[in-house]
């Protein structure tokens, strides 16, 4: 049994034209049980800004509070807007700071720039590698399964109808399987 | 009877800014029969080049986790200075950090001592803070560059070894490189002979190896400038077939249960100079 499959959860977001979408599912378990199907994996961080946490249920609490604390004295001290590219780099410097004893939360940042509206996202393995591609990410159990399914769906320029639709449809085709 | 309290200082912040505040409950969940989360490692292939003015250094773009590819376009082809570049292999969370951290050092050097930092600062650098992890740090990098001295090409390992060679690959995918490398390296090649034998090393590695591919990234380093060539994609690694039914969902295809519009708040904000 590996640790990040025991609550299980899947998160995917996909970037288009000035816009981002991102989705997860709502199961989460005790290995096998289920114990509700109305827990979501986003949360969010900034207005423009969502934070997705699969893996370990209480390594992603954890890390959830621990970077919306963070955001909130970065923008007390900033006195500006947080973009998502620093979010990224936060949540990464805390899951590399924790190397040797990692939290099991595998994030997943997606956003506009508070500014220019310019979208980012980004997914991180447990010890903070940041890969930011401009198409899509996806984190979880279910990441190999929707790696694939987006791989079809994506198209670049979407708006954010066409966005919605090729998310929703990926994830649901995605966890058919998961 | 006074109880006397004795509270300890927990060192907040210690020298190696690592926290090793999950261990303990971490051993403990390896204990219980759970494994680990798989690292994203970068797979790899990294080839470097010396030749009479320079050096030539080139890096695939693909970073693996466990079987599937984690990113396609990753960058392994770090910047350290103006003039010193490191390829990375190995886990790719450490990668990144290390060659961050070398970064901002070597920046501070030159500042400090007003002279352009050399290629041997950063190996040593590189290999008194991998050494002091003892090997757990998983970085393999090739740092090369060109300093006032001329230009050099180091092997750092991430127990802490360094080595100085005038060409060097690694990675999954370096059995495969080498072997260009060790049939047509010649001393005091030109440029162009220099950037064809690490294309071809290259792309022996991405097509032998299954952790490799993607495309790559050069970069070329003389005491005159550096220039940055990438990505570029060979043949092997175009899709072979481009998709030909364009997945277009009509609106409305999903079906919505809830729905929650949030309006920001648009803040007008006057520069009053």
């Amino acid at each position: 049994m590996s640790i990040m499959s025991y609550n299980g959860g899947t998160v995917i977001a996909m970037a288009g034209k000035e816009c981002v979408c991102v989705g997860s599912d709502l199961r989460i378990g005790e290995q096998m049980t289920t114990i509700a199907t109305n827990q979501k994996k986003i949360y969010k961080v900034a207005d423009k800004i969502y934070l997705g946490l699969g893996g370990f249920h209480s390594d992603t609490q954890t890390v959830l509070n621990t970077v919306q604390f963070r955001k909130s004295l970065y923008e007390l001290r900033e006195n500006r807007k947080i973009k998502p590219k620093v979010v990224a780099t936060m949540v990464s410097n805390l899951l590399y700071q924790h190397r040797f004893g990692p939290y099991f939360t595998e994030p997943l940042v997606a956003g506009l720039d508070p500014i220019t509206n310019e979208p980012y996202i980004c997914g991180m393995d447990t010890i903070g590698c940041i890969a930011a591609p401009r198409d899509f990410v996806a984190v979880g159990t279910g990441q190999e399964y929707l790696l694939g399914v987006c791989e079809g769906f994506w198209r670049e320029n979407m708006g954010p109808d066409e966005l919605f639709e090729a998310t929703s449809q990926a994830l649901l085709s995605g966890l058919e399987r998961d | 009877m006074a109880s006397t309290l004795v509270y300890e200082q927990k060192p907040s912040m210690k020298e190696s800014a690592f926290s090793f505040d999950n261990c303990a409950r971490n051993m403990a969940l390896e204990k219980l029969g759970m494994s680990g989360p798989k690292l994203r490692s970068t797979g790899t292939t990294i080839v470097a080049v010396t030749y009479k003015d320079g050096v030539v250094m080139g890096a695939d773009s693909r970073a693996t986790a466990g079987n599937i590819i984690a990113d396609k376009h990753c960058e392994k082809v770090h910047k350290l200075t103006e003039s010193i570049y490191a390829c990375g292999a190995g886990t790719a969370a450490d990668l990144d950090q290390v060659t961050k951290m070398l970064a901002s050092n070597l920046q501070l050097i030159e500042l400090n001592t007003e002279r352009k930092a050399r290629v041997i600062t950063a190996v040593r650098r590189a290999k008194q803070h991998l050494f002091r992890y003892q090997g757990h740090v998983g970085a393999y990098l090739l740092i090369g560059g060109v300093d006032p001295t001329g230009p050099h090409l180091y092997e750092v390992h991430a127990h802490g070894s360094s080595c100085t060679f005038p060409f060097a690959a690694d990675g999954s995918g370096s059995y495969a490189a080498i072997s260009i490398l060790e049939r047509d390296f010649k001393f005091g090649m030109t440029q162009e002979e220099a950037e064809a034998l690490t294309q071809r090393a290259l792309e022996a590695g991405m097509h032998g190896d299954n952790a490799s591919g993607n495309s790559f990234n050069l970069v070329i380093i003389t005491k005159e400038g550096t220039v940055f060539k990438g990505p570029m994609v060979p043949d092997f690694c175009v899709k072979p077939q481009s998709n030909d039914i364009e997945y277009k969902f009509k609106p409305g295809a999903t079906t919505v249960l809830k729905q929650k519009i949030i309006k920001y708040e648009v803040v007008e904000s006057m520069d009053i100079e």
